[in-house]
């Protein structure tokens, strides 16, 4: 296992483009772990010079524990196309170039191939719920007015599902990628998919009023294991809590788009 | 001599086209075998599938007596085609990844880069190699692992005089030391020179199986020139030809069983003829190769 990580590693530590959307997305991190209170703070400057001080944004509880996790988590996992970019051209390079076929050659199987693109996705998918913890342990305990062994723990488990949410996803990419083999058309049906396709049948199924419809949209699936907390701040109801029937959804669409990403490599030639 | 890799009745189809057609051939270790045939003959969908990366229609192929799998590819070192590696990474950085693939030390790439001549290129980016230099480099990889088998497809294809003499001193090199080689062209001049083993493919079956030492034997060719009208007309009136061919001033005899240059050179000087121009001419690969299509082709006909 360590050794198809250290391949893949090998393969994408010089590629420029892997590294600009890597460091965007660190950066991306960042800042919402970081920058959402001082923003508030400068919010609220900007309302004092308008004589405006009632409005004070920064009573916001953002960074509180336990809700932290929630709203981290539920933001961050909007950066994930940054890290399906990098996927899509470590997976569709490898077609333009041939290097797959090159690989195979060398001795690796069409399996092991697979598996070192998705410890990949793996790898990254951890490295981000592991920032998300540090940056959020560091937050929440500079803003939380009230901090205890019991509340900053509450609600970590939100990190786990964000790490199934993002790895699922990038199970998704590659699996289109695979499919397509060339970036731009990965990415022109990617969005096809996300934007038109099930937001459409997602509407489509609102308005006709069957509800099903949304659990046979993977992305819109694996997008809802997490739910968006923000409503509460306007003291409407949510979910602040991980359903398992929406997280087995999430695992079976992973296995799936697994299993149709194995199919297709395996029957294809090289 | 055991066998190195031996392939029963493959086939590949692509719809109705058949790229191989219930081919069978061993390789034993140690010989250089060269697989022969016109472009589109299926040589490259053969070693494609014996390298696991075309998916054979049926048939079965062994390597070192097993069927092959990622580990006895680790094995090999081959090329496909033209030399394929990650642009954007130096010689030293694709080579690291073939070590990891093939679990071989990284010191090895020191040794191989320089076997071929390119440790002052170490460094640089694979995409501002030269053709032959990403040759080069190709074969580097395919020594890596100190193969027992090596797989050459059109190793000089490309490459200028300089260039196909470098490489093929280098083939040369790796058969000395007792390598296995399997090399695919469409280039005779370079089987005959560096194999010892030969087969011929057309249109995905094969047609000839031998040896290359074999090739220059059977019926002896003279060719002979001489200052005199009557030439043709004495020449056949010897008996000793099965044959007789013109172009132009020259005439290309085939012998018949028991008469060489010597019986042709001494029944000319009898007839008052002498000869400017005699040469005994041994068979070369492109003449039997030409014969075997030949045959082939009427066979069909």
């Amino acid at each position: 296992m360590m050794r198809l990580l250290k391949i893949e590693l090998h393969k994408v530590r010089n590629n420029r483009s892997f590294k600009v959307l890597s460091i965007l997305y660190i950066i991306a991190l960042f800042l919402m772990s970081m920058g959402v209170m001082p923003f508030l703070q400068w919010l609220k400057n900007k309302f004092a010079d308008f004589n405006a001080e009632q409005i004070d944004p920064t009573i916001l509880p953002f960074y509180e524990f336990p809700d932290i996790w929630q709203n981290l988590t539920s933001v961050a996992i909007y950066f994930k196309i940054l890290l399906a970019l990098g996927l899509i051209y470590s997976i569709t390079n490898e077609y333009t170039y041939k290097t797959i076929r090159q690989n195979v050659i060398d001795g690796l199987s069409k399996q092991e191939f697979i598996w070192s693109k998705i410890l990949m996705a793996g790898f990254l998918s951890a490295a981000s719920a592991i920032a998300l913890l540090v940056m959020g342990l560091i937050t929440g305990l500079i803003y939380s007015t009230e901090i205890s062994f019991a509340l900053v723990f509450e609600d970590m488990y939100f990190l786990l599902a964000f790490f199934l949410q993002l790895f699922a996803f990038l199970l998704f990419t590659q699996f289109i990628a695979t499919l397509i083999r060339k970036p731009i058309m990965t990415m022109g049906l990617m969005f096809l998919w996300v934007v038109l396709i099930e937001n459409g049948l997602f509407i489509w199924g609102q308005v006709k009023g069957e509800q099903w419809v949304e659990y046979f949209l993977p992305v819109k699936s694996i997008n809802s294991l997490i739910h968006v907390p923000f409503p509460k701040y306007a003291l409407m109801e949510i979910q602040d809590y991980i359903a398992w029937p929406e997280l087995a959804l999430v695992i079976v669409y992973g296995g799936l788009f697994y299993w149709a990403t194995t199919r297709l490599v395996v029957k294809r030639d090289l | 001599m055991d066998t190195v890799l031996s392939i029963k009745n493959l086939s590949k189809h692509y719809g109705r086209i058949k790229a191989v057609d219930n081919l069978s051939l061993e390789v034993k270790r140690g010989s250089v075998y060269g697989i022969l045939g016109p472009n589109g003959s299926g040589k490259t969908t053969t070693l494609g599938v014996i390298l696991s990366v075309i998916n054979q229609t049926s048939g079965d192929f062994e390597w070192f007596g097993k069927p092959g799998t990622q580990n006895t590819r680790r094995k090999i070192g081959a090329i496909l085609e033209h030399p394929i590696f990650y642009p954007y990474l130096t010689a030293v950085q694709n080579l690291k990844i073939v070590c990891d693939i093939k679990e071989v030390p990284y010191s090895r790439i020191e040794e191989v880069l320089d076997q071929v001549g390119l440790v002052l290129r170490k460094d640089h980016k694979f995409r501002t190699f030269s053709l032959g230099m990403k040759q080069r480099l190709s074969i580097a990889s395919a020594l890596l692992c100190d193969p027992d088998v090596m797989i050459l497809d059109e190793p000089t294809n490309g490459l200028d005089p300089q260039g196909i003499a470098e490489i093929r001193d280098l083939i040369i090199n790796i058969a000395n030391s007792g390598k296995t080689i399997i090399i695919a062209s469409h280039l005779l001049d370079e089987v005959q020179r560096v194999c010892t083993h030969f087969c011929v493919l057309q249109q995905g079956k094969l047609i000839h199986d031998g040896l290359v030492e074999d090739v220059g034997k059977g019926a002896t060719i003279v060719e002979v020139k001489a200052d005199a009208e009557n030439l043709e007309e004495v020449l056949e009136a010897s008996k000793m030809t099965s044959g007789i061919k013109r172009e132009l001033d020259k005439y290309t005899l085939t012998m018949a069983e028991g008469f060489g240059a010597v019986d042709v050179n001494e029944y000319l000087f009898k007839q008052g003829i002498t000869a400017k121009h005699l040469i005994l001419k041994v068979k070369t690969l492109e003449k039997q190769f030409l014969e075997i299509l030949a045959e082939q082709g009427g066979g069909q006909q």
